[in-house]
């Protein structure tokens, strides 16, 4: 398992920076486990403010759910058109990724209006303090990954990508789909196992 | 780095001067910078550690307010842990680990100078809050709801959260490289169970940074909003829970110190073996020792934490792991002893600084199987036992661990040797020190002394006991000083070194004392745990790989440095408001997009 | 620079995210249906991150390096979560 291709001959034959994403994705994984445990500890234990069962449906998420799963369908679809050597058709995904990604963020926004008009707020109670923590942080990792992929498609549209050269965009894609990973255990956690109303 | 075809790029920019010190992005040289930033910080921690010893050397002594007094002690822990003894061993690890794995730089070069400039910036920035409304004053593991708005409201508590967050990137992005170094640059023969300990301690310790530290970095979040956002996490008025704070941190914070702890054994690792002219005995016990020290560092944080009221199950749970993780620091130890034993001992200066390590260290080690048991945890939780415990273990380990490796390894950096004589005064003066300062804590701890307290009285009996501290203090100090002076003297005019003036094992003797940028004119072909030694007196000819597409060395980069200096001043935006925060912001875009562009090597 | 993935060129990315969304109305139907609604959600979940992994993230076809390492953090994780949850529950009855 060691670098070189052959015994004595010493060559990089593989690109170091896909090993760096992975290694700080499981990095990231630890992160958000600190956050999710927050959240599940502190399920229940507001001593005041409003019941989040009270305002919280899952009609939003799930619709938020499903606009994030398939933005990582167009996702892979960008590098699969880069793979075959279609540059044109990689960043029109790539475009359509964020264009869900912005979406999504646009039902989140919707989302924390309605819980502000309904009195909860992060200094609410504890459950407003998780909520956005958990929710805002994932958002934030959203808005990083849209910069991301917008990054690459503006090198794209100067002729950067090729079906041998496509590296940078399986690396966005990587972190746009660990967002997505993120996503469905938050979903679960946060929406999913609270008996929540549908609408 | 990927092969590059024989025909030179474009010539890079070149620079010279402070410039090219800016911009380098070669391992060595910022291995140098981490480890002089680190030596400064280090005084720094010192001076602080001084201050903290004479205020405490008498009863009744008002050497300082208490409101400074409370300040220097949480800035002497977060410096010296945070500023001095992680950056040292990210530096030794910068400078050895490519040329110990038989590499010409680490895997990401940009990413390796923005670790040192993310370090050196966070550093102005932590020590800059004893001038902008007073350094941060709620201890170095910084407490709920001490750290919260109401019982500590100056900028010192934002300041540590931001200079931490901080340090944690510079910790993560080091990590990363390391880890993909090691995996994935060894030379041709360098199989896993031929690496350098020193290796495998760095390895190790760059997955517990990896996966620790965004346990911190979750918890400073949290605490930040706390402070200003209103929200309840800690605090229990609302629902949240000051433990949360406590189990977060901590699950950070005992991997912490095993990443103290595991590169200085790796050092230690390396120079026994070199000066006792024997094999490191027992490599594999050693090597998986050290893998299941890191491994089992994670099981054991709540031995931090065991009088907070967690039932006994789970008290007990964690005395178990605690205990258990003597056992593999117990092989490495006996390892280490036997691979002195019966060697053509060279006692030289690097050599005594190590059996130094493994006495404190072992002593250190079984103030701890005490602390382990949770009745004894008990009585002496939060007194000056503890202190006692982790002085010995920190300092008696990592500082006389990262000493040896100076010491071991100065003549590789500068081409010139230390001075003998002053080295032997320097470690008795060291040594003596130490225990002088350290060991009586034990015994003040156990009649009572707590921890961060700004005096005593004078019927408590501990007078004497402290004084006696003090002076252990100053006598270490002394000996720092002594040891500042032939780093300086032995860099101006030391004997010349050559390339291996230690008749040394391994492969960063194989090249010229310093060696140049590329480290190695032609890449060793790996054979045996110790490389150069069979060479030299093991009758093997060294072979040597073929480059078939030849080497290309990173270009210069001023944009790491460009990046961190806009995280920075983003930093004090967020503690001093929108326009910092927006110039920052400025700058770290500016310097991505710099970055971006330049050709990735 | 080369990648070592190589396209997956029988993958049908379009039915992998078919399969996601029905998952998805599955978790959903799981939480108001009469069934044990947290297994379910568990194995929904598990799948859809599977999925995503293996397909999307390509740790199918990809060095086995990377799915060791990101298994090492899921693991991590997963392992936090849990004694976090029971360290700062258990004085709760």
């Amino acid at each position: 398992m060691s670098a070189p291709a052959s015994h004595d001959t010493y060559v990089m034959e593989h690109d170091h920076r896909k090993l760096g994403i992975w290694i700080f994705l499981a990095s990231e994984v630890m992160f958000f486990g600190a956050v999710i445990a927050t959240f599940v500890v502190f399920r229940g234990r507001s001593t005041s403010g409003p019941d989040p069962r009270e305002v919280l449906t899952l009609l939003v998420p799930t619709i938020m759910t499903l606009v994030l799963l398939t933005s990582s369908v167009t996702m892979v679809m960008a590098l699969q058109a880069i793979q075959g050597g279609n540059r044109t058709r990689m960043w029109q995904y790539l475009v359509a990724t964020c264009i869900l990604g912005l979406v999504f963020l646009g039902l989140k926004a919707t989302e924390y209006t309605h819980l502000f008009s309904d009195g909860i707020t992060p200094s609410a109670n504890i459950f407003g303090s998780v909520y956005f923590l958990t929710t805002g942080l994932h958002a934030a990792h959203v808005i990083v990954g849209i910069i991301w992929i917008l990054a690459v498609v503006a090198k794209a549209l100067r002729g950067g990508f090729s079906a041998e050269n496509y590296l940078p965009v399986e690396m966005a894609g990587l972190y746009w789909h660990f967002v997505d990973l993120i996503w469905v255990a938050i979903f679960m956690v946060v929406y999913l196992t609270d008996q929540l109303k549908f609408m | 780095m990927t092969t590059q075809v024989a025909t030179l790029p474009a010539k890079p920019r070149e620079y010279t001067g402070v410039m090219s010190w800016l911009t380098t992005v070669d391992h060595k040289r910022i291995g140098l910078m981490y480890a002089i930033a680190s030596m400064f910080f280090l005084l720094v921690g010192g001076l602080e550690a001084e201050i903290i010893r004479t205020q405490l050397a008498q009863a009744n002594l008002k050497i300082v307010n208490p409101d400074l007094y409370n300040q220097i002690f949480t800035m002497h822990g977060t410096t010296m842990i945070f500023l001095a003894v992680m950056p040292f061993m990210a530096g030794l690890g910068n400078y050895f680990v490519p040329l110990l794995v038989g590499a010409r730089d680490m895997a990401y070069p940009r990413l390796n100078a923005l670790g040192l400039w993310l370090f050196v910036l966070a550093g102005i920035f932590l020590n800059s809050s004893f001038f902008l409304g007073g350094a941060p004053a709620a201890g170095w593991f910084g407490y709920a709801p001490l750290t919260s708005m109401q019982y500590s409201n100056t900028n010192g508590v934002d300041f540590w959260i931001w200079g931490l967050e901080l340090l944690g990137v510079s910790s993560i992005t080091a990590s990363i490289n390391f880890v993909v170094t090691i995996i994935w640059m060894r030379a041709p023969g360098l199989r896993f169970n031929r690496l350098p300990i020193f290796v495998w301690t760095n390895l190790t310790t760059s997955f517990l940074i990896l996966f620790a530290m965004p346990s911190i970095a979750a918890a400073l979040i949290l605490l930040f909003l706390d402070r200003h956002f209103g929200t309840f996490f800690f605090d229990s008025s609302g629902g949240g829970d000051p433990l949360l704070w406590q189990h977060l941190f901590w699950f950070f914070g005992h991997p912490e110190v095993y990443i103290m702890i595991l590169p200085a054994m790796g050092i230690i690792s390396e120079i026994l073996p070199v000066f006792s002219k024997k094999p490191l005995f027992g490599y594999t016990a050693v090597a998986y020792s050290s893998v299941a020290i890191g491994f089992i560092g994670f099981t054991v944080w709540a031995h931090h934490m065991f009088a907070v009221g967690m039932p006994p199950a789970i008290d007990a749970a964690f005395s178990l792991a605690s205990m258990i993780i003597a056992v593999p620091t117990a092989i490495k130890i006996f390892n280490w002893i036997a691979t002195l034993w019966g060697g053509s001992i060279n006692l030289k200066t690097p050599l005594l600084f190590a059996i130094g390590f493994i006495s404190l260290f072992i002593i250190g080690g079984l103030s701890g199987i005490f602390l382990a048991t949770v009745p004894i945890d008990f009585q002496v939780e939060d007194t000056y036992f503890v202190v006692g415990h982790l002085h010995y273990v920190l300092f008696g380990g990592s500082v006389f661990g990262i000493v040896a490796g100076i010491y071991y390894w100065f003549p590789k950096i500068t081409g010139r040797m230390m001075n003998e004589k002053w080295g032997v005064v320097h470690f008795i003066l060291q040594f003596v020190g130490m225990n002088l300062a350290f060991f009586p804590m034990h015994i003040v701890g156990i009649l009572g002394m707590p921890r961060r307290i700004y005096t005593y009285g004078a019927n408590l009996g501990w007078d004497t006991i402290n004084l006696i501290e003090t002076i252990g203090a100053y006598t270490i100090g002394i000996g720092i000083l002594i040891f500042l002076y032939n780093l300086i003297q032995s860099w101006r005019s030391g004997a010349v070194a050559g390339n291996d003036p230690w008749d040394g094992d391994t492969l960063e003797w194989a090249t010229s004392s310093p060696p140049p940028a590329h480290n190695f004119e032609k890449i060793p072909v790996v054979t045996g745990r110790r490389p150069m030694w069979d060479v030299k007196h093991g009758g093997q000819k060294m072979d040597y790989a073929v480059e078939p597409h030849g080497f290309h060395m990173p270009p210069p980069s001023i944009w790491p440095l460009i990046l961190s200096f806009g995280l920075m001043i983003l930093m004090f935006g967020m503690i001093f408001g929108v326009i910092p925060l927006v110039i920052g912001l400025v700058i770290f875009v500016a310097g991505l997009a710099g970055w971006i562009n330049q050709p990735a090597i | 620079m080369q990648s070592s993935t190589h396209s997956q060129p029988h993958t049908n990315y379009l039915a992998i995210g078919a399969a996601l969304i029905v998952l998805t109305i599955l978790e959903v139907a799981a939480v108001y249906l009469p069934v044990p609604t947290l297994l379910f959600l568990l194995i929904f979940g598990a799948c859809k991150a599977l999925l995503i992994a293996m397909y999307f993230m390509h740790l199918k076809v990809d060095r086995r390096l990377f799915a060791g390492l990101f298994a090492i953090g899921a693991f991590g994780g997963i392992a936090m979560v849990t004694v976090l949850i029971i360290v700062l529950t258990s004085h709760l009855q």
